[in-house]
C-alpha cells in the first residue's frame, strides 16, 4: 500500500490537488500538433484533403493552403486509393488498419510509406511514416513468427514474476529499447516497476515507486483507448496541422488514436530529466481497466517501425490474457481456500453447537479467512478476543465510534489512524481494522485487525520537488532526477482483499445466523419445556387442520402412543361428534379471529372428558393467521367437587331443615306445659315461682320464632318446580294489608309509588322479600316520626328492580353487608324483635334468582333496599 | 245410600308418640261438648294394628275419626296415611293430620294422599281448645257417612 504522499510534503492537499488538476485538464488528445516522424492527413471520406501536418511540405512542393481541398488520388495510384476505399468502405477502422502505401511527388519521385488510417468524429485520419528497410523485423512471417514464439513460451512459465520478465525481455528483444520497464499501478495509480530488462551498464529502476501525478488522468485515459504510444525522439519540434483549428473555426481534431500525436511539453521534460530520448509505451489491460505499462526507453533518438510496434501490442495483449489467467488462478485459489475455511466453520457453528465454544475452538479460522491477525467479537455486551488485538479500552472507543459514525455494513481501514478520529495506542497492533456488525441494530460487531506493516517505500526521486509556482498558480514540473528516495510508511497495514472482505461477510452472516439459530432454539426450547410440564392438554394445527404440535399431557390423556400424531390431521385422530365439535368451534375461531372459550364433555376411547378450552388463533409474521392453538384443561375434579359440594350443602340444609322440624316438638312441649302449670298452679306459687314460669314462657317463644325462620330459611328451593308468572300488584297488596293490620303498624303509612309488574316468580319468595322489607322498615322506625314505606318499581334491560325505601333509623354503612348474615343482628331483642333471618332469608332467595340486593341507607334519615331480579332466570 | 245419623260417642284413634301432645290431647276432648272415646296408639305400627284389629287389637273399635301425627317413629304419618287410604276398609274414615308443621308443601302433600284435615298443633295451650272445636265442628259437618262406616 502505497499513498501519493507528496501531498504531506511542500504542499497543502488543496494545493497539491490544483497542481494536478491542472496538468489533468492538459487537453492532451488534441494537441494540434503531430510529431515530426511522419505526416498526418485529415480527409473526407472522398479522400479531399480537409487538414494536413505542415511537414507536408518537406514531401510536396507548394504551399500547404494549396493542398487543402485537393484529392489523395493526385498523388497515389488509382489501385491504392481502390484498396483504402475498399478499407473504408469496410468501416472497420477502429482498431487502426496498416497498410504500405507508396506516394509519387510531382517530381516523379516514388516515397514508400507504412500507413495506418483510423476515423476520428466525421474525418478520415492517414498517417504516413516513411518505411524504413534497415528494420529488423520486415516481413509479416517474422513476426508472426516471433509473436507466436511468444505465446508459446509464456505458457510455460509458471509465476506471475517470472510471466513479467519474460515479457520486457522479449519486448525489449523484438523492438531494440536499451531499457524495458513493467510499470503496474496501484489502486491509487501510484507506479511501482515490478520487471525490467536493460543493458548491463544502467542503473536499475526495479522496485521504484513513482507518484500517481507521473501519469495524469487523461494520460491514463488515452492509454486506456490507444495501446502503443512512440516517441521517437524526444527533442522533437511539433508539427502544426494546417489550417490550424483557429484557422478553421472548426472543433480541433481528436488526436486520440493517432499514433503521431505530439506530446505534452510535461512529459517530454519528464523524459528529457531521466536522460530518455526515445520512449514507447504499450497499455496493459486487465477487466478493461488499465493495469499497467510497458515502457520502453532508449538513451538515443530511435524509431521502430509500425509493423515491430504492431507486434509488440500483439505481445503485450497476450500478456495481459496470460496475466489475467494467472490472477484468476490465484484469486480462485485463495477463495477456495477462504470457502474451505467457512466450510469449516460452518460445520462448526451447528445448532447443537455453543457459539462460545465454537468461537474458542475455531478461531483460527476467522482469523486466517480474513487474513487477519486478531479478531474481537462484541456479542450481546460480551466481548470474545483471539489473536492479537489492541487494549480492550481502544476496542470499546472503536465500537463506540462506529456506532456513531459508521452507518454502513463493512467499515474497512488499513489505517485506522488516517481514517479515523481514535488515537490508537500500540499502533502496531490495529492499523487496520475491518469491522462487520453481526446485528441489525449495529450493535454487534465482528473486527478483524491487521498489524502495522511497516513498509520502505522506494521513490524515482524525491516527489515534493515536483511542484513549482508560476504567476498561473502550481504546475507539476517532473522531477530533475529518478535518484532512488527512500521513505517509511508507517500505520498501514495490508490493505483488505475484495476476498478477506467477502469473507468477513460471510463470518458475520454465520455468526449472526447461529446467534438467530440459538436464540430461536432457546425459544424453543422454553416453548417445549412449558408445553410438556403444561397440566393442559394442549394442541396446534395449521389452517388446514393438520397437528403441528401437541403436548405429553394431551398424548397421555388421548391415549396417542407417539408423536407420530404430529403432520397428520386431527380428523384422522378424532372421530364422530367431537370431530364434529372440534370442526365448529375451529370454524369458530378462525371465523371471528380471536380467542374463544368453550365448555365440552365428551367420551373418547372409552375415557369420560370434561373439559374447559381456550382456543386462539395464531399469527405469522405477516400478521396472517396461520395456526390455531387449543388449550384444554380438565374440569373433571372441579365437576366432581361442585357435585359433591351441592350434595353436601343439601344435606346441610336437611339437617338445619330436620333439626328445626324436630326442635318445634319439645318447644311446643314446653310452651304448652309451662302454660298449663301457670294456669292450672299459678296460685299455689310464690312470686319468684312465677316470674320463672315468664322467662320459661318468653325463651320459648322466642325459640320457637327462630326454629320457624330457620325452617324457612332452610327450606328454600326453587330447584324443582316450574316457576309461575306473578302478579307483584296483588301480592303486595296483601303484604301491605297484613302489615297495615297489625297493630302497631296503625299509625304507619305504606304507599306503593308506581305500577307494579308481572314477572317470573315463585310467590312464596315475593312474598318473603316484601313482607320482611315491609317489616323490616317498619319496625326499625324512628320514634320521633310517623313511619312511612314508599314501595316502587324500576327495570332495566335485565332486571326487575323493586326498592323499598323508608324513613327509619337508618344503617352504618360498615354494617351493609353484614345484616344479610344469619342470625346477625344490629340490635339487642328488646330495642327491636327479630331473629336475624330475614335478610339472610331474602339474600338466599335472591341468589337462588341470580338476583342482587343493594342497600342505601343514612343514618337517621331512613334506608332504601333495592332488590333486583333478573328478567331471563337461568335455572341451574 | 242411607243416611244414619249417630247419637252415640265418637270413636276417636289419636296416633301419637309425644306423650305431652296425647295429654294435652286427651285433656282436651275430655272438657268437649261432644261424647267421645280417644283410643291412642304410640306409633304407625300399631296405628294400623289397631285398625286392622290385629296383635292384640282384636276387640278394637273401628273409629270414626282419625287424629294422625306425621312424624311417627318406626312408620311415618304419611306411610300410614297412604296405607289407610289405600285400604277398601279404611279408606272413608277421615283422617286429621296433626302435625308441627306449617310448611305449605308438607300440608299440599298430605292433601295430595287423602288427608281430610291438616292441623298445624299449637303452642298455646289454650289452642288445643280451639281445635277440639273446630274437630267438632268438622265433624258435625261429615256425620252423614256412609252407612257401612263405623259399628260398635
Amino acid at each position: 500500500m502505497v499513498q501519493a504522499l507528496v501531498a504531506r510534503q511542500a504542499l497543502s492537499d488543496e494545493e497539491l490537488k490544483k497542481a494536478i488538476d491542472g496538468c489533468d485538464q492538459e487537453p492532451i488528445h488534441i494537441p494540434g500538433s503531430i510529431q515530426p516522424h511522419g505526416f498526418l492527413f485529415a480527409l473526407s471520406d472522398d479522400f479531399e484533403i480537409l487538414k494536413v501536418s505542415a511537414n507536408i511540405t518537406d514531401l510536396i512542393e507548394g504551399n500547404t493552403r494549396d493542398l487543402i481541398g485537393q484529392n489523395l488520388s493526385t498523388w497515389i495510384t488509382k489501385d491504392k486509393i481502390g484498396e483504402l476505399r475498399d478499407i473504408v468502405s469496410e468501416g472497420s477502422l477502429n482498431p487502426i488498419r496498416y497498410t504500405t502505401l507508396e506516394l509519387t511527388t510531382k517530381k516523379q519521385e516514388t516515397h514508400q510509406f507504412d500507413a495506418v488510417m483510423h476515423r476520428s468524429g466525421e474525418v478520415l485520419i492517414l498517417e504516413l511514416e516513411k518505411h524504413n528497410p534497415d528494420a529488423k523485423i520486415v516481413h509479416q512471417q517474422d513476426f508472426y513468427q516471433e509473436v507466436m514464439n511468444f505465446s508459446v513460451q509464456l505458457q510455460k512459465v509458471e509465476s506471475q514474476t517470472n510471466l513479467y520478465e519474460y515479457l520486457v525481455e522479449e519486448v525489449r528483444k523484438i523492438t531494440g529499447f536499451s531499457r524495458v520497464k513493467l510499470y503496474r499501478f496501484d489502486e491509487n495509480w501510484n507506479g511501482q516497476i515490478i520487471a525490467e530488462s536493460k543493458e548491463l551498464h544502467m542503473s536499475s529502476y526495479l522496485g521504484l515507486h513513482f507518484p500517481a501525478s507521473d501519469i495524469p488522468k487523461q494520460a491514463r485515459q488515452l492509454y486506456s483507448k490507444n495501446y502503443l504510444r512512440l516517441i521517437p525522439d524526444v527533442s522533437f519540434a511539433p508539427v502544426s496541422m494546417m489550417p490550424d483549428d483557429l484557422d478553421s473555426h472548426k472543433k480541433p481534431i481528436d488526436l486520440s488514436f493517432s499514433t503521431l500525436r505530439s506530446v505534452s511539453p510535461v512529459h517530454m521534460e519528464y523524459l528529457k530529466n531521466i536522460g530518455v530520448e526515445a520512449s514507447m509505451s504499450i497499455s496493459l489491460m486487465q477487466n478493461n481497466k488499465l493495469w499497467g505499462l510497458v515502457a520502453c526507453h532508449h538513451h538515443t533518438p530511435y524509431h521502430i517501425p509500425y509493423p515491430v510496434r504492431m507486434a509488440t501490442e500483439l505481445m503485450a495483449h497476450t500478456f495481459s490474457a496470460f496475466l489475467s489467467n494467472f490472477m484468476t488462478a490465484d484469486e480462485e485459489s485463495e477463495k477456495s481456500q477462504k470457502e474451505s475455511y467457512m466450510r469449516e466453520l460452518a460445520v462448526a457453528l451447528r445448532p447443537n453447537k455453543s457459539l462460545v465454544e465454537t468461537l474458542k475452538k475455531k478461531h483460527t479460522l476467522i482469523l486466517q479467512a480474513v487474513n487477519a491477525d486478531g479478531v474481537i467479537i462484541h456479542l450481546e455486551g460480551k466481548y470474545f478476543a483471539f489473536g492479537l488485538i489492541p487494549e480492550m479500552s481502544f476496542c470499546h472507543r472503536l465500537i463506540k465510534w462506529l456506532e456513531d459514525n459508521h452507518n454502513e455494513q463493512v467499515f474497512a481501514s488499513e489505517s485506522i489512524s488516517r481514517d479515523t478520529n481514535l488515537a490508537v495506542q500500540g499502533q502496531a497492533m490495529a492499523s487496520g481494522v475491518l469491522a462487520i456488525p453481526v446485528s441489525t441494530e449495529m450493535t454487534d460487531y465482528v473486527i478483524w485487525f491487521r498489524q502495522e506493516q511497516t513498509e520502505e517505500v522506494n521513490w524515482a526521486g524525491k516527489p515534493e520537488k515536483n511542484i513549482t509556482e508560476s504567476e498561473t498558480g502550481y504546475h507539476l514540473t517532473p522531477r530533475a532526477s529518478f535518484k532512488r528516495w527512500q521513505e517509511n510508511i508507517r500505520g498501514y497495514s495490508k490493505r483488505w482483499s475484495d476476498n478477506d472482505i467477502q469473507a468477513a461477510n460471510n463470518i458475520s452472516k454465520l455468526l449472526l445466523n447461529k446467534k438467530y439459530e440459538d436464540t430461536l432454539k432457546q425459544k424453543g426450547q422454553d416453548l417445549q419445556s412449558i408445553l410438556n410440564n403444561s397440566n393442559a392438554f394442549i394442541y396446534i394445527i395449521d389452517t388446514d387442520g393438520k397437528i403441528m404440535t401437541i403436548n405429553d399431557a394431551a398424548l397421555e390423556a388421548f391415549d396417542l402412543e407417539d408423536r407420530a400424531v404430529a403432520g397428520q390431521h386431527y380428523k384422522d385422530i378424532f372421530h364422530g361428534e367431537l370431530a364434529q365439535m372440534m370442526e365448529n368451534n375451529h370454524a369458530k375461531v378462525l371465523g371471528q379471529q380471536k380467542s374463544m372459550t368453550f365448555e365440552k364433555d365428551f367420551i373418547f376411547n372409552g375415557k369420560e372428558f370434561h373439559l374447559i378450552t381456550v382456543k386462539f388463533p395464531l399469527y405469522d409474521t405477516s400478521g396472517d393467521i396461520y395456526a390455531l392453538c387449543s388449550m384444554s384443561t380438565d374440569i373433571s375434579k372441579l365437576r366432581a367437587t361442585e357435585g359433591e359440594l351441592k350434595r353436601s350443602n343439601k344435606e346441610l340444609e336437611r339437617m338445619a331443615f330436620i333439626a328445626s322440624h324436630d326442635l318445634q316438638e319439645p318447644i311446643r312441649m314446653i310452651a304448652n306445659f309451662t302454660q298449663l302449670l301457670e294456669k292450672e298452679y299459678a296460685g299455689q306459687l310464690e312470686g319468684r315461682g312465677r316470674e320463672y314460669i315468664e322467662f320459661t314462657q318468653n325463651a320459648a317463644s322466642r325459640m320457637r320464632d327462630l326454629i320457624h325462620d330457620l325452617l324457612q330459611y332452610s327450606r328454600l328451593n326453587i330447584e324443582d318446580t316450574d316457576i309461575p308468572i306473578i302478579d307483584t300488584q296483588e301480592e303486595l297488596n296483601v303484604i301491605i294489608q297484613q302489615a297495615q293490620d297489625m297493630e302497631e303498624n296503625q299509625n304507619a303509612e305504606i304507599v306503593v309509588m308506581n305500577d307494579m309488574p308481572k314477572i317470573q316468580m315463585k310467590p312464596e319468595h315475593f312474598n318473603s322479600i316484601m313482607q320482611n322489607l315491609i317489616s323490616n322498615a317498619l319496625k326499625y322506625r324512628a320514634p320521633e316520626r310517623k313511619p312511612k314505606v314508599e314501595v316502587s318499581y324500576s327495570q332495566s334491560d335485565i332486571n326487575h328492580e323493586f326498592s323499598v325505601k323508608d324513613n327509619g333509623i337508618g344503617i352504618k354503612k360498615e354494617y351493609f353487608e353484614k345484616i344479610f348474615i344469619i342470625f346477625q343482628r344490629l340490635h339487642k331483642n328488646d330495642e327491636y324483635e327479630g331473629t336475624g333471618v330475614g335478610l339472610a332469608l331474602c339474600q338466599r332467595i335472591i341468589d337462588q334468582y341470580n338476583g342482587k340486593a343493594v342497600v342505601q341507607s343514612e343514618v337517621g334519615k331512613g334506608s332504601a333496599f333495592t332488590i333486583l331480579i333478573p328478567k331471563n332466570l337461568k335455572q341451574d | 245410600m242411607a243416611l244414619v245419623h249417630h247419637a252415640r260417642a265418637i270413636e276417636i284413634l289419636l296416633v301419637e308418640d309425644n306423650k305431652g301432645d296425647v295429654y294435652l290431647t286427651k285433656k282436651a276432648f275430655e272438657d268437649a261438648k261432644i261424647l267421645n272415646n280417644l283410643h291412642v296408639a304410640m306409633d304407625g305400627e300399631e296405628a294400623l294394628a289397631f285398625l286392622n284389629k290385629q296383635n292384640g287389637f282384636h276387640d278394637a273399635i273401628t273409629p270414626d275419626l282419625i287424629l294422625l301425627d306425621i312424624n311417627l317413629p318406626k312408620m311415618s304419618g304419611r306411610e300410614v296415611l297412604d296405607k289407610i287410604k289405600n285400604d277398601e276398609r279404611l279408606r272413608r274414615i277421615p283422617v286429621i293430620i296433626l302435625s308441627s308443621s306449617d310448611s305449605e308443601k308438607d300440608i299440599i302433600d298430605m292433601y295430595d294422599l287423602h288427608a281430610n284435615s291438616y292441623i298445624t298443633k299449637p303452642v298455646d295451650v289454650e289452642k288445643f281448645n280451639e281445635i277440639v272445636n273446630a274437630i267438632e265442628d268438622f265433624w258435625m259437618s261429615i256425620v252423614i257417612l256412609p252407612t257401612d262406616t263405623p259399628k260398635g
